[in-house]
């Protein structure tokens, strides 16, 4: 009773200051919550943003995993046979689209992308996962992935012979010109070459079976924020030759070509003429005194008809191409003896012979005995330098003329390949390396390299799959054995190549090119083949990226 | 009993005028001082958001057209670049809107329909950023960096919260044997319309993704 009116007036001090404290702090805590709403609200953005970001980062980066993981493969990625991506025994293989099909790589997600033209791989076993958090899908799509690119439309040549008939080949026998140029004197072979690019009436060929496209899809999600961390990348790939400049005669030598044998050289009917080549077009006023330009003229008028219908162009077209006359090349060397036949210089015996095409294993009717009289333009010269662009030696005089100043390339790998012999090493990593020749027949085409001697039996690769090989010892190629594609010699010692006497002459296919002196010897045919080089090249070349063809997902039509 | 009394009669008595003073002034004190705290708390705090704003937003700028200038050159149908054609999308180059500084202005193209064509009309395919009295803006129908039009350039940052003091392009190309790498490095400088002391600067090199092709 006592106690309870002492208590009366702190109850009543307490109730203001108690009210003011506790608005106060609802005030205090709500401004708070406010910020820490807001601090969250921005956390979440830089969140998304770098989820974006590294899902970005990671479908990029499977770009390159799907790039290294085609050329890791490459000898499996067009191949038919047992492992090969179209062997239908395989697995993983390559799977054609159904036109309803939209899931990645068909389809974006919900529409489909490509129809049942296309062929699907994936998903690329991505051995190695860039991000935990994300999810890393690589696909592969191809609307044709067993064509290699096509021989490059640089030049269309036509050929001048002899006869008048039609050839099948898209050559027209230009008798006018021939025979006038017989009528000098000379057994010419000659073309009648237009640069083809840069005709600006002719259009780019849209993508087709024979213009293939291949490319790499990869996209990344993370596994935690779906909405925010996705991201797509695709990237255009294309093979590239693993020449950098194709091989321009059948037989390259830096060095003394010594043909010891029965050796027939079917030579180069169409050198092509852009940089660094432009010599192989002859100045049109100044082909031995002779007016060929209005020759030429007077030719394509009289046959803008069937010229036209040839080209599938109209005849203004047609005129207005850029024509030129070029001549074939059979031997191309650095050795200015090798063009000789005089007894002190014997390097060819009578055996040794240039062939006009087309090749011919059992007649020969078209192959000429080499003799320093007739070692003519096309058969087989020396050039000026073919490194130099700037070359201004292309008249007939110069090309036959043995004194003028010879600049050959000084080291032919780095020529052919696009690596100095200084760094052999290089190159050499990306071949599959052999001790000999044994079981090559049976390989498909790629990029080969041969340590010890070399036997060739059979059939070794073939005119649709062809191969480069380069060779450190002898090479012996027995009767009626074939060789497709591009051989680079590059022994210190034991440079020749040992043909056979019984059977079938054997025959190279494609080029042979030699970085010193050689021996050939026994029967041999060397016989280019352009669409074999480049096709090689090719197939022994490398996936990259085409330039134009990255692109990541944003808001298209 | 007297102790009792005494304490009992005097919590029955108010505060003396001297009293309720005292506690008035310390309180009012202490209140000033917590308030005056709250306060200096509350500014500092907005300082940072907006701060943390601004920074957010130019970071955001500079993602979106480093996102566009990464696809400059991207072309629907690439073979066709094989055969010798030029491509027509890639990296224009730089400018300046007038009175503006040098290489604020950066213009490109890509293709956004796939067709492997350079489209002028409908959806534009000329794309580009520049700086134009403290806004950035978008190009409209491929009008060049110096000019205006209708449709005209579109602002894409608000010159209601933020100034962009400075936009700098700077494009590098490295030719390596028949191909060129393209890079572009850009440098941002904004500040708050609200403070201008708040100010932020921001730089990024973008790898142009695809090369060119070196004719």
């Amino acid at each position: 009773m006592n106690s309870f009116p002492k208590q009366l007036p702190g109850r009543q001090k307490g109730m203001a200051f108690l009210s003011i404290t506790l608005v106060m702090l609802v005030a205090m805590t709500l401004m708070t919550a406010i910020g820490a709403r807001v601090a969250v609200n921005s956390q979440r953005m830089a969140a998304n943003s770098a989820h974006a970001d590294r899902a970005f980062q990671v479908a990029d980066a499977g770009v390159d995993t799907a790039l290294a993981y085609m050329n890791y493969n490459r000898e499996y990625v067009a191949s038919t046979a047992t492992n090969g991506w179209l062997h239908s025994g395989s697995s993983p293989k390559w799977v054609p689209c159904s036109s309803s099909d939209t899931a990645v790589p068909c389809g974006d997600g919900s529409v489909n992308l490509y129809g049942s033209d296309w062929l699907a791989y994936g998903p690329v076993p991505n051995l190695q996962q860039v991000d935990a958090d994300f999810n890393n899908d690589i696909y592969l799509i191809s609307d044709n992935i067993d064509d290699v690119p096509a021989n490059q439309p640089w030049l269309t040549c036509m050929q001048i012979l002899r006869t008048a008939a039609v050839d099948p080949d898209l050559l027209v026998r230009l008798n006018l010109i021939y025979n006038m140029l017989v009528a000098h004197g000379s057994p010419l072979q000659a073309n009648l070459c237009f640069p083809l690019h840069f005709n600006t009436a002719l259009t780019p060929p849209p993508p087709s079976s024979s213009n293939p496209t291949l490319r790499a899809v990869a996209s990344a999600r993370n596994t935690a924020d779906a909405r925010g961390g996705r991201a797509q990348v695709q990237q255009d790939l294309q093979t590239n030759s693993r020449f950098i400049r194709d091989p321009l005669a059948p037989l390259v030598v830096h060095g003394t070509p010594h043909l010891d044998g029965s050796i027939r050289i079917w030579g180069n009917p169409r050198p092509p003429s852009h940089p660094p080549y432009d010599w192989s077009i002859l100045n049109l006023n100044d082909v031995a005194g002779l007016n060929v330009s209005s020759m030429l003229s007077a030719y394509l008028t009289a046959n803008a008809t069937t010229l036209a219908s040839l080209l599938n162009m109209t005849e203004t077209e047609a005129l207005a191409l850029n024509w030129n006359v070029t001549f074939p090349l059979a031997i191309w060397s650095d050795q200015s003896t090798a063009f000789s036949n005089s007894p002190a210089n014997a390097n060819f015996m009578n055996g040794a012979r240039t062939c006009m095409p087309p090749f011919d294993n059992v007649a020969n009717s078209s192959c000429l005995t080499l003799s320093y009289d007739n070692i003519a333009p096309g058969l087989m010269m020396r050039m000026p330098d073919v490194q130099d662009p700037v070359n201004t030696a292309n008249t007939l005089a110069n090309l036959v003329d043995s004194t003028a100043p010879v600049s050959f390339p000084n080291d032919l790998l780095d020529h052919l390949f696009g690596v100095p012999e200084s760094q052999v090493a290089e190159i050499r990593e990306d071949a599959t390396v052999l001790s000999d020749c044994t079981g090559l027949s049976s390989k498909p085409g790629g990029f080969y390299w041969v340590t010890g001697n070399c036997a060739i039996t059979g059939t070794v690769g073939s005119e649709a799959d062809p191969l480069v090989l380069v060779t450190e010892g002898t090479v012996s190629m027995a009767g009626s054995s074939e060789f497709w594609g591009v051989m680079y010699m590059r022994g210190n010692s034991h440079r020749e190549i040992e043909g056979s006497w019984s059977g079938l002459r054997p025959t190279i296919f494609g080029a042979l090119m030699v970085s010193q002196t050689v021996h050939l010897y026994k029967n041999l045919n060397i016989v280019y083949n352009n669409d074999v080089i480049r096709r090689a090249g090719y197939r022994a070349g490398e996936f990259v990226r085409l330039p134009g063809g990255w692109t990541d997902e944003f808001s298209g039509p | 009993m007297l102790n009792r009394r005494i304490s009992s009669r005097r919590s029955n008595a108010g505060f003396s005028m001297i009293e309720v003073m005292v506690a008035m002034t310390i309180s009012l004190l202490l209140f000033g001082g917590l308030l005056n705290a709250y306060v200096s708390t509350i500014s500092s705090s907005t300082q940072l958001m907006t701060t943390a704003h601004l920074d957010n937003e130019l970071h955001k700028m500079l993602d979106m057209m480093a996102r566009d200038i990464r696809r400059a050159g991207t072309h629907g149908n690439p073979q066709v670049l094989v055969t010798g054609v030029t491509n027509p999308f890639g990296v224009e180059g730089t400018g300046a809107y007038t009175g503006e500084t040098a290489n604020s202005c950066l213009v490109f193209s890509y293709d956004w329909d796939s067709d492997g064509v350079l489209d002028t009309s409908g959806q534009d395919e000329r794309y580009g950023f520049r700086l134009k009295q403290g806004v950035v803006q978008s190009r409209v129908s491929g009008l060049g960096c110096d000019a205006d039009g209708t449709p005209n350039w579109e602002n894409v940052t608000d010159p209601r919260s933020y100034n962009i003091t400075s936009l700098q392009f700077a494009p590098t190309t490295v030719s390596a044997d028949d191909m060129s790498i393209r890079s572009v490095r850009i440098t941002m400088a904004a500040e708050l319309v609200s403070d201008t002391s708040v100010v932020r600067s921001l730089s990024k090199t973008v790898r142009v993704r695809n090369d060119l092709r070196n004719p």
